[in-house]
């Protein structure tokens, strides 16, 4: 579960991110959609404790971030825009890593025991990686392959909050739809689910709730089964080209 | 241990430095670089020592069998000091090329020291350097700078930090296994040449020296870690590699080569040295004029004479020189070498400040550059440096001092008595052969103690300690500051 309680985000003078609230349960993929310099990827920084709160608070299964840093990070699994892995080591070789760092911290959570190499290989199995690619370096990889090892460390960590910001940008659309369905599948697992995204058409399908924000202000969410495809685009244009200003000042 | 993210971190940042290919290419190079200079070293500690060897024991024979002639003969004919060499040498040439290995000794004269077993010397290994010292001093540092530059900035540009820094792992587990990892590259490129080092010395049955060059390991450590941490340091604090590099370039080329050839620039033009033709022309001027027929206002020999006859007179009770069983020109001899020595003293003596206040500047570089601390360090570990060659002609000249007194004193209590005393007064007839000769020990050197080592190079320890701590709190604030973008 992920929540930001009146969450705000200064940079000098600028406000980032104004007064944000907003909840997601496990089991829900709450996509968020805004233009350029909405504020999205500020919000995920400030989950990942990359950035401090001018005020606010961010909470991962109710735990503070800043406060507890350590153990709300052993609790989700970020995938950015591009992620990048080491390419002098194989896939493989880069989730073991990875995993090693998350299950080092995980003492009382559900993910204590030690994994062996024939489940890492399982879980790239699973999350689509072809099997001829285990054992190459990630150098040779393409940006969607990655993507899939760091569904896999998710899926192996059994992280029960995934933070994407913007995963399926530049994937072919055969790639992003093999990533939405991973998200679907961890979705019925419980999993709480961030996404910035620009894809209006992926949020409504995928997506149980969608916000719409607009130079830091979080201007509606609602269930994404309660709006249709085209209507989802007339509104967030009509958001977009309504005021140049803030709409709600708060 | 497995499962802690510092042994995670060192395993993964030494796989991908491995596979980046650079540090095979690098700890090969160390590998073949010590294994030549530690053979170089060998070969040339054979030879220097063989040499000495031979030329001690040559001068030794030389001494004992000069055939017979009176004691002050002998003075004249006179007996050499040399400096051995310590197996570290192997390691550390030091001053050995630049400075003076023996002293020739002989009366009235306080003579400074020759080099000539420099001059026997292969080209190669006086100008090329080619010593392990050299490598640890110069090659190495520039090799941790290679292998840590990217160390963090690599992964700022491949954005793989991002990645890292949202896993549950603190910036001190980070720290630490970026250090190991490098520490573990550092340890397989110097390991090996420590144990064969270890094993040579073991082998030649040099074990006095063993802790000498434990010691000076355990100082190449410091000095390596601190290019350690600076590398670390540097890449958490750059935005890019290409920046790090540049920066620890910098700081290799000023620590080691800028400073330390800066001080000795400066140094000399600060107090200019007296070139050894300037030194000799002083001695003989003294010489000449001062001493030999007296000093203290007197001018002649036989006036010095004289008065120290008639106290001989007076102390034994006769009336008549010609009486008297001791011989005053035995006396009044060492009187000469005596009030010599005063004059040495201070012309030494002004020497020494100038090579002490030169080296003064020198100390004061070690606050600037570490590697002039491990080169002072090792010089000394090594008995190579300016201290154990002037506790080297302190002995020699202590030495020779006591040889001219056994020589002078011989004269004096001697000469009237028994056999070879035929012509009354003058000493001259009198001869002493074989037996004495060989019953006047032979110089050898008493090397510097390690505590006194130590303690002579304090502050070369406290700069290598400063260093190390300032660089690794440097390290650990810059992997703390870390940020994201
Ligand atoms: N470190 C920073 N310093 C100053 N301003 C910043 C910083 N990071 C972000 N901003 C500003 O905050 C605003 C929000 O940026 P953010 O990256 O959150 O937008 P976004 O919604 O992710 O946009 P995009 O769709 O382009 O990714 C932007 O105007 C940006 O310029
Ligand atoms: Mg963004």
């Amino acid at each position: 579960m992920l929540e930001t309680k009146n969450l705000t985000k200064k940079f000098g003078d600028f406000t980032a991110l104004h007064n944000l609230n907003l909840k997601v349960n496990s089991g829900e993929i709450f996509c968020l959609l805004g233009a350029n310099g909405a504020g999205k990827s500020t919000t995920i920084n400030l989950f990942l404790n990359f950035l401090k709160p001018s005020s606010g608070q961010a909470l991962i299964d109710g735990l503070d971030v800043c406060q507890y840093p350590l153990e709300t990070k052993s609790r989700f699994t970020y995938i950015p825009e591009n992620l990048r892995l080491y390419p002098q080591l194989t896939g493989l070789e880069n989730l073991d890593f990875f995993y090693g760092l998350s299950h080092t911290q995980n003492q009382g959570l559900p993910n204590t025991g030690k994994v062996s190499k024939d489940q890492l290989i399982e879980v790239l199995n699973e999350a689509g990686l072809p099997s001829e690619f285990l054992h190459r370096r990630v150098s040779s990889y393409s940006k969607g392959m990655r993507q899939k090892v760091g569904i896999a460390l998710a899926m192996v960590k059994n992280a029960q909050v995934l933070l994407l910001d913007e995963p399926t940008s530049g994937l072919d659309p055969q790639a992003s739809n093999e990533f939405s369905e991973l998200l679907i599948r961890m979705k019925s697992k419980g999993v709480a689910i961030l996404m910035a995204t620009h894809d209006l058409w992926r949020a409504r399908d995928t997506g149980s709730h969608i916000g719409i924000m607009k130079q830091g202000h979080l201007l509606e969410s609602f269930e994404a089964t309660t709006i249709s495809h085209s209507d989802l685009e007339s509104l967030y244009l009509s958001h977009m080209y309504r005021h140049k200003t803030p709409i709600r000042e708060e | 241990m497995k499962n802690s993210a510092i042994y995670r971190i060192v395993i993964k940042d030494f796989v991908v430095s491995i596979r980046s290919g650079k540090f095979w290419t690098l700890a090969g190079f160390v590998f073949i670089f010590a294994s030549v200079s530690l053979w170089l070293g060998q070969s040339q500690y054979n030879r220097v020592s063989t040499i000495k060897a031979e030329a001690i024991q040559q001068a030794r024979h030389q001494w004992e069998n000069q055939g017979e002639k009176n004691p002050h003969g002998a003075g004249h004919f006179g007996s050499v000091a040399f400096k051995p060499i310590t197996p570290l040498y192997m390691i550390e040439a030091g001053l050995t090329d630049y400075v003076g290995e023996w002293v020739y000794l002989e009366t009235h004269k306080q003579n400074s020291a020759e080099k000539r077993p420099a001059n026997d010397r292969s080209v190669l290994f006086r100008f090329g350097q080619i010593t392990p010292g050299f490598l640890f001093r110069f090659l190495i540092p520039l090799f941790v700078i290679l292998l840590g530059y990217s160390t963090f900035s690599s992964e700022k540009e491949q954005n793989t930090l991002r990645m890292l820094l949202s896993q549950s792992i603190t910036s001190k587990e980070l720290f630490y296994g970026k250090l190991l990892s490098m520490f573990l590259q550092l340890a397989i490129m110097i390991v090996p040449v420590f144990l064969v080092t270890m094993g040579m010395f073991l082998m030649q049955d040099f074990s006095p020296f063993i802790p000498h060059m434990f010691i000076l390991f355990m100082a190449y450590v410091l000095y390596l870690s601190t290019f350690v941490f600076i590398a670390i340091g540097i890449s958490a604090r750059s935005r890019t590699s290409g920046s790090a590099l540049i920066l620890l370039f910098a700081f290799w080329l000023i620590s080691t080569i800028l400073i330390p050839r800066l001080t000795v620039t400066i140094s000399e033009i600060l107090s200019p040295p007296f070139s050894s033709f300037d030194l000799k022309v002083t001695h003989d001027e003294k010489q000449d004029n001062k001493y030999v027929y007296g000093y203290k206002g007197r001018d002649d020999f036989s006036e010095m004479y004289a008065e120290i006859e008639s106290e001989l007179m007076q102390e034994y009770g006769v009336g008549d020189a010609d009486s008297l069983e001791v011989n005053p020109f035995g006396f009044a001899i060492e009187k000469t070498e005596e009030e010599g020595q005063i004059i040495y003293d201070k012309t030494f003596g002004q020497i020494n400040d100038l090579y002490k206040s030169q080296n003064k500047l020198h100390r004061k570089s070690v606050a600037f550059s570490p590697l002039s601390a491990l080169h002072f360090l090792s010089m000394g570990l090594a008995h190579n440096d300016l201290q154990a060659h002037e506790d080297f002609l302190d002995q020699a000249e202590e030495y020779r001092r006591d040889l001219m007194k056994t020589l002078n004193m011989d004269i004096a209590y001697n000469s009237r008595k028994g056999k070879n005393n035929e012509e009354g007064n003058s000493h001259l007839p009198y001869v002493q052969g074989e037996e004495f000769w060989k019953s006047i020990r032979t110089f050898e050197y008493d090397e510097l103690g390690l505590i006194k080592i130590i303690s002579n190079h304090k502050y070369d320890v406290i700069s290598l300690f400063l260093w190390f701590f300032a660089s690794a709190f440097f390290a650990n604030w810059s992997v703390k500051k870390l940020k994201i973008n």
